[in-house]
């Protein structure tokens, strides 16, 4: 004769599943919206560091005001396109650190915004001083490629 | 000759070397105790539309009508007329004395209205 | 001597006209992304490019017929309708593409938006259609495409490790985004083998009256162009590769792409990458346009070149110019022309199959090349190239949306 089972651990098995259920669709949720959020991030990075290059070249009068406002533009629109696509899913906002990207990508487009209006108005000193301080702009390090 | 490699959609020039169309339809008479031979081919837009599907070919055939270019179509060329079935099938007759030249005419009318067009 | 001209110009022309929208935005991508781990997929895709376009010059000279003639008389009307409906669609789509190129290019210059330089570009391609003849379109085009070995010089003078770039001639496995990498490897291939480039390869034969005598003009053409072309398209991926992935940028519009020139070029930098991305948009949109002409009038035997008098082939001129109205329609309706150039590749890897299986059957048809059929490992690497197209068209769209 087998173990005999008592009625309540009979019970028991039923909710373990739907408890391990429950953290499968959790865990999944929560990969995606990690998932998401850093792709997120790694948009910002890359136009936060377009910013700086496009300043950076203008400052070394590599390109002309002309492309730099055009690129500046260009840089901006897609910020607040991506900015849109972030506050398009409520999850990533109520998401503490989708917050903060949210807080840190409007930053970022008012000093693109900036950048924009100081380099029509030719203000090199001003161009410097919000290239140190751009959101996102990612260590320098232009080293070998792989 | 297998009709549909050597005949079947091969191209047709007229009896001066000049483009026609295409072989886009065979029309094949039988009797009662014969073999199905071809008798004829045509060429035309309603014509092919009509192999594809006959929806097609009506829809073709309308077109045709509202654009005032049916007059003489689907273009029938008899097997009699043809002179040789070899790269392209030559025939005995001049691209601009047939329907087929009919489309190419209409449209002439404006490329040819355009500075430089010769 | 003038099959030695012939040569020359052929190849110099290959190399310029071989870079355009598709191929500077999936490399410069890939580059930016990557790195150079996708120099393999530029490689295959530049060589079955090569085999295919020989196939398609060695068709034109022998039987007289263009890839399009060939297609509907051997296969007929009803397997034609399919290729012929696909390149309608992709190459509408492709022309919105390299004119939107094109106007962003001067948008570059004169920072006016580049919605405005649409309609005149589109104006400019019909005019010198019009008014040209094939030389013109075929070689003056790709002369003044050479402004594209820019890349290559920019590539050179950032002196890469040369070993780096030999290891990523072999397909290795990303470190993060596979889906996004697996679709930048499909996307280049469909950027690199554009079924257009084969019938207008094979028109360009037939215009050029090119002989069987005169063949190895014709292999040597298709393979040492097509082989230089993809060395620009390698040099856009090492550039970007060098200048934007060790800052972090990810190539999102062509403004950002321009400024993997500024290292290298200073001040020249954006008139240079303006001029190459311009005039390589350009010169594909003329083409892709004519080439539109000539695949309508093939497939219903109209009369057609780009050398006769425009009234003497009415049907020709009113189809490449219905197409061209067609695709600047789309291009103002306000697409991105990035966007809408990666969405033309992927639907370029789609109709592959069937534009490669063709070659097939045509490429050991006596009646088609006669003696010049191909041999067992070029059947081989075409059989090949079909079921891998065949794959590669169905993983394409959930790469597109999971990767694009």
């Amino acid at each position: 004769m087998g173990p005999v089972i008592a009625p309540d651990e009979r019970m028991g098995e039923p909710w373990c599943a739907i408890i391990a259920a429950l953290l499968c669709v959790l865990t999944t949720a929560c990969n995606r919206l990690d998932h998401e959020l850093q792709q997120h991030r790694e948009k910002f990075e890359s136009l936060a560091a377009s910013a700086e290059f496009i300043g950076d070249a203008w400052l070394s009068g590599s390109t002309s005001g002309t492309y730099t406002a055009t690129a500046l533009s260009q840089t901006f629109l897609l910020v607040e396109k991506e900015r849109a696509r972030l506050a398009s899913t409520p999850d990533a906002l109520i998401d503490r650190r989708g917050a903060e990207l949210s807080d840190s990508a409007e930053a970022l487009a008012r000093t693109i915004a900036s950048l924009l209006d100081d380099v029509r108005g030719v203000d090199a000193p001003a161009v410097r001083q919000r290239l140190a301080a751009v959101p996102f702009a990612p260590p320098k390090r232009y080293g070998r490629n792989r | 000759m297998d009709l549909v490699r050597d005949l079947l959609d091969k191209k047709v020039v007229d009896r001066h070397g000049r483009d026609m169309g295409r072989v886009d339809r065979l029309i094949l008479e039988s009797g009662e105790h014969s073999a199905p031979r071809v008798v004829a081919f045509q060429i035309g837009p309603d014509a092919l539309a009509a192999r594809v599907a006959p929806w097609c070919g009506r829809l073709a055939s309308g077109l045709q009508r509202l654009f005032k270019v049916d007059e003489g179509r689907p273009v029938r060329i008899e097997l009699a007329d043809v002179l040789s079935i070899d790269a392209d099938v030559k025939v005995d007759v001049a691209f601009g004395e047939t329907a087929t030249a009919t489309i190419e005419r209409a449209l002439r009318r404006w490329v040819g209205s355009l500075p430089f067009s010769s | 001597m003038g099959a030695i001209v012939d040569l020359v110009l052929g190849v110099v022309t290959s190399i310029g006209g071989f870079v355009e929208v598709g191929s500077i935005s999936t490399a410069a991508q890939a580059g930016s992304e990557f790195g150079y781990q996708l120099i393999w997929a530029i490689a295959i895709a530049t060589a079955m490019l090569a085999l295919l376009t020989e196939m398609s010059g060695r068709l034109a000279a022998v039987s007289r017929r263009t890839v399009a003639a060939a297609v509907r008389e051997r296969f007929g009307i009803h397997f034609q309708l399919v290729p012929l409906t696909a390149e309608l669609v992709i190459d509408t789509l492709l022309i919105t593409a390299e004119i939107g190129g094109a106007a962003i290019a001067i948008k570059l210059l004169t920072n006016v938006g580049f919605e405005w330089w649409l309609a005149p570009l589109a104006l400019l391609t019909w005019l010198l259609l019009w008014l040209s003849g094939f030389a013109v379109i075929e070689y003056g085009l790709g002369l003044l495409g050479l402004v594209t070995l820019a890349f290559v010089i920019s590539a050179w003078q950032l002196h890469p490790d040369v070993s780096d770039i030999g290891r990523s001639f072999l397909p290795t496995t990303p470190h993060h985004h596979y889906t996004r990498y697996a679709f930048l490897a499909v996307s280049i291939v469909g950027a690199t083998i554009s079924p257009y480039l084969l019938n207008f390869f094979s028109s360009g034969a037939i215009e050029e009256k090119l002989t069987e005598s005169e063949l190895w003009v014709n292999t040597t053409t298709a393979y040492m162009g097509m082989c230089f072309g993809g060395v620009v398209s390698m040099g856009v991926l090492v550039t970007s590769a060098m200048v934007l992935q060790p800052r972090h940028i990810l190539v999102d519009s062509y403004e950002q792409a321009a400024l993997m020139f500024v290292p290298v070029f200073g001040h020249y930098a954006i008139p240079l990458f303006a001029a190459a991305l311009g005039i390589g948009c350009f010169g594909a949109a003329v083409e892709l346009t004519v080439n539109i002409g000539y695949t309508f009038s093939q497939v219903f035997n109209w009369t057609w070149g780009a050398n006769k008098p425009r009234r003497d082939c009415a049907r020709f001129v009113t189809a490449f110019t219905f197409v061209l109205l067609m695709a600047l329609g789309v291009a103002l309706m306000g697409f991105d022309p990035l966007r809408l150039t990666m969405l033309s590749v992927a639907l370029t890897v789609v109709i592959m199959p069937i534009v490669v299986l063709p070659f097939l059957v045509l490429m050991n048809d006596k009646k088609y090349v006669k003696d010049h059929t191909s041999g067992v490992i070029a059947n081989g690497v075409l059989a090949a190239l079909t079921i891998v197209g065949g794959i590669l068209a169905v993983v394409v769209v959930p790469l597109e949306m999971f990767g694009g």
